[in-house]
């Protein structure tokens, strides 16, 4: 051998090699050297494919997995294939055939998997799998859909990067929130890919508030635009924008027309700036969070039930023409039941009521919590809503709200901050009530101090303020400025204590008809039950109704 | 790729093939087939983000050194006494794993990233290294040689890279697992250098046996999408096996 024969035999091996490699046969598109993507453009292309599966499909390597008539064309027939290596189906090889009657084929698509050459014995039966995946996850099994073998490409499907090939068993699993598949090495028992399987279309955003704060919004991606559904939390929360039209408000409240996909608000682009919209939808899912994460609760009814927003029923620049027929449209949100809410529009700039501006209501989240936690109280205790009992209905939605902002937002003062105010970042300055300190807004801070006329159902929204500030001395402590008693409260680190112990009492141990005095046992109970007779919690709970003058 | 190594090797080769009697005239042929290992590249990390939930997900990853096994052929001719010209194809494979860490915001929250960490395994990296040299042959004693040898490398790399994270999540989205991590298969080659010891004990005429010792160096930029990765190739080969002389 000489150094020319030498190099030459390298050189030649080396460029067969290369030639082979870039060979494309004829008809068959080839998307890789190992993935074939069937697509016949002619008749002479659909007669070689003809011949093509039907000897795959004589050798089993494709097999019929449903034919049907057109429904749509007379005389047309669809038929399609599985593409299967020694009796285990290829994942994604599949071939749709579309023929005449005459068995003329009319088109044919699909994608074979070439160059397969693996072992299809498994090493890990079935039983393994499932308990694999078992193990792995809290996800139960899908009963209905049992393991399969498959073949399982596993290349990314880049150049180069095509014809890698893993026997896996297929298995689906679901949860309460989503339906998976995985796929688990059949040799070795590791997972070879996973994905949800529920087809959703959700989509996060980026929305600005009322006050210009930017946060996430959860929505659904429709053709050309986004609307406002929340898709990744468990309820379904939709917001509607009502366009300023209070009659079609008014007609859906009474029943008399539905809430339609068209009535959702939408955004072009997903960065959306109606901050009315924004606010009310995010702060409906924020207190869903508060809620599940806080107590485990799913939603207002524990079974998460829909949330439906209504913003904008009115609009401002029609507040002389609305504002007597609808004043709850521009300074109330409320809740009206089943889920559903309105958020008061505000007043125009300019205007004032009491000295105080008023935003649009939903960009408060302890306004969205609290009118939110209405629904918690009519799936639970169901508090009546006159006298003590609906003081007890509205307090406990305060308590919520402030909670929820505590939850989500820093301590301190001002807008988008913690406090013991209630709607102070929308009714500006100040608020609407005050739990530390009732009295600066003229509701009693005491028990002697209580509202006993008929106005407002019997001072639903004056006498709250007792327990309100009972809730605050329990966390915060200090002294009630009308009975100069003290309380040692919890401490802010320690809030969620007597939010649980609040909201144990308030929606499992409250009847409809609480008075005062049942609400400070129920919440002494409450508190032995989560942390013990004796304990700080218990104390600063009792301590808290004592110095508000309720025994 | 193979079009460019056949390219490459067809110019280097081309003045044998057009000047047969130049190269016949040199005297001897030593081929040498050999198979070891190569020492493991340094560890490569990697970084890249990408959009997720209007924020930006950030992802480390962390390529172990790993040594791969070697397989290695050589033909070297006698030029001029002991000095001598040659070209030597080298292989090394290797299997490998990949450590990602990962920071995936929060769908329903600003600046709450969750950490999603985890390990890749059986990524593959396969080296191609064409190494033309000069050597010069000293004899030690009647059977043994030593020849020194260096000159130009091209090297050639096709390995696994990471190219995303999936994960699992479900509500609240506080948290999430690592589920896999796609690759992709970058490939690009470089010129590098190389230079070792090739030793050989001749049991017979033309048979015998030997060792090896090469080192050889190429930075390569791995295309890993958006970005180039540079990527150190080579390192140190050894090898044994057998050697012929014609």
């Amino acid at each position: 051998m000489t150094v020319r024969d030498a190099a030459c035999a390298a050189a030649a091996t080396i460029y067969l090699l290369a030639s082979a490699a870039s060979t494309i046969p004829p008809v068959v598109a080839q998307e890789s050297r190992r993935t074939t993507v069937v697509e016949a453009r002619s008749a002479t292309e659909r007669r070689q494919w003809d011949r093509r599966l039907d000897g795959m499909l004589r050798s089993g390597e494709l097999r019929v997995r449903d034919r049907r008539d057109d429904t749509l064309i007379t005389g047309r027939r669809h038929e399609r294939s599985d593409q299967y290596y020694r009796g285990v189906r290829v994942f994604g090889g599949d071939v749709a055939r579309q023929s005449r009657n005459g068995g003329l084929t009319e088109s044919v698509f699909g994608t074979i998997y070439e160059g397969i050459d693996i072992d299809p014995s498994p090493a890990i039966d079935e039983e393994r799998a499932r308990a694999a995946i078992a193990a792995r996850s809290a996800s139960e099994l899908d009963t209905a859909s049992a393991p399969e073998l498959v073949v399982l490409p596993t290349g990314a499907g880049g150049p180069g990067d095509e014809g890698r090939y893993a026997l896996a068993w297929r298995v689906r699993v679901k949860s309460r929130h989503d339906s998976r598949q995985i796929f688990i090495d059949a040799q070795t028992g590791a997972t070879l890919l996973e994905f949800s399987d529920r087809k959703t279309q959700s989509a996060v955003g980026r929305a600005r508030g009322v006050l210009g704060d930017t946060k996430k919004i959860s929505v659904r991606r429709g053709t050309g635009q986004f609307m406002a559904a929340d898709e990744l939390r468990p309820p379904a929360i939709q917001t509607y924008d009502m366009q300023g039209n209070p009659g079609r408000v008014d007609d859906v409240l009474f029943g008399r027309v539905r809430l339609a996909t068209a009535d959702l608000a939408t955004d072009s682009d997903n960065d959306w700036t109606d901050g009315a919209v924004d606010d009310a939808h995010v702060y409906a899912g924020y207190t869903y969070d508060y809620y599940f994460k806080r107590f485990g609760r799913h939603g207002l009814n524990n079974a998460d039930i829909r949330v439906q927003n209504l913003v904008h029923p009115v609009r401002r620049v029609d507040f002389f023409r609305y504002m007597d027929d609808f004043p709850e449209y521009f300074i109330n949100a409320f809740y009206d039941g089943d889920g559903l809410m309105v958020y008061g529009e505000g007043l125009p700039g300019g205007f004032t009521l009491g000295g105080q501006t008023w935003d649009f209501l939903a960009g408060a989240l302890d306004v969205v919590a609290h009118e939110l936690t209405h629904g918690v109280t009519e799936y639970t205790s169901n508090l009546i809503y006159r006298n003590e009992s609906g003081a007890l209905n509205e307090s406990f939605s305060d308590m919520m709200g402030t909670s929820a902002e505590f939850f989500f937002q820093p301590p301190g003062n001002g807008t988008l901050k913690a406090d013991y105010l209630l709607g102070e970042d929308v009714v500006r300055p100040g608020g609407l009530r005050s739990m530390e300190n009732p009295g600066a807004f003229g509701d009693p801070d005491h028990y002697s101090k209580r509202y006993l006329g008929g106005e407002d159902n019997g001072g639903v929204h004056t006498n709250s303020a007792i327990p309100n500030h009972a809730f605050y001395l329990a966390i915060e402590g200090g002294t009630n400025r009308t009975s100069a008693l003290s309380v040692q409260g919890v401490g802010g680190a320690n809030r969620d204590q007597i939010e649980k112990v609040f909201y144990r009492a308030f929606t499992q141990l409250l009847p409809s008809g609480a008075t005062f005095a049942v609400a400070r046992a129920a919440t002494i109970q409450a508190a032995r039950d989560l942390y013990g007779g004796g304990s700080p919690a218990e104390r600063a709970v009792a301590q808290a109704w004592t110095a508000v003058g309720v025994n | 790729m193979p079009a460019t190594i056949v390219l490459t090797l067809s110019l280097l080769l081309w003045p044998c093939v057009v000047e047969p009697a130049a190269a016949q005239s040199g005297g001897r042929i030593l081929v040498g087939l050999s198979g070891g290992v190569q020492s493991g590249a340094p560890p490569l990390t990697d970084h890249f983000e990408f959009e997720r939930n209007v924020e930006t997900a950030t992802v480390d990853v962390k390529y172990p050194a790993k040594s791969a096994v070697l397989v290695d052929g050589s033909l070297t001719a006698r030029v001029w006494k002991e000095i001598g010209a040659g070209v030597a194809v080298s292989q090394g494979t290797r299997s490998g794993s990949a450590l990602v860490d990962a920071r995936i915001p929060h769908p329903l929250l600003f600046q709450q990233p969750r950490t999603v960490a985890g390990s890749q395994s059986a990524l593959n990296t396969a080296e191609t290294g064409v190494h033309i040299y000069l050597a010069y042959a000293v004899r030690a004693t009647r059977r043994l040689t030593v020849t020194p040898f260096g000159g130009p490398s091209f090297l050639h790399l096709t390995r696994e890279l990471v190219r995303d994270v999936t994960y699992n999540e479900s509500y609240p989205y506080d948290a999430a697992t690592f589920s896999s991590a796609p690759t992709r298969r970058a490939t690009a080659g470089a010129i590098g250098v190389n230079a070792g010891v090739d030793l050989r004990w001749m049991f017979a005429r033309s048979v015998g046996i030997g060792g090896l010792v090469r080192f050889t160096r190429a930075t390569i930029d791995l295309s890993a999408g958006d970005r180039s990765l540079p990527v150190r190739a080579g390192g140190i080969q050894a090898g044994a096996g057998i050697r012929l002389v014609f």
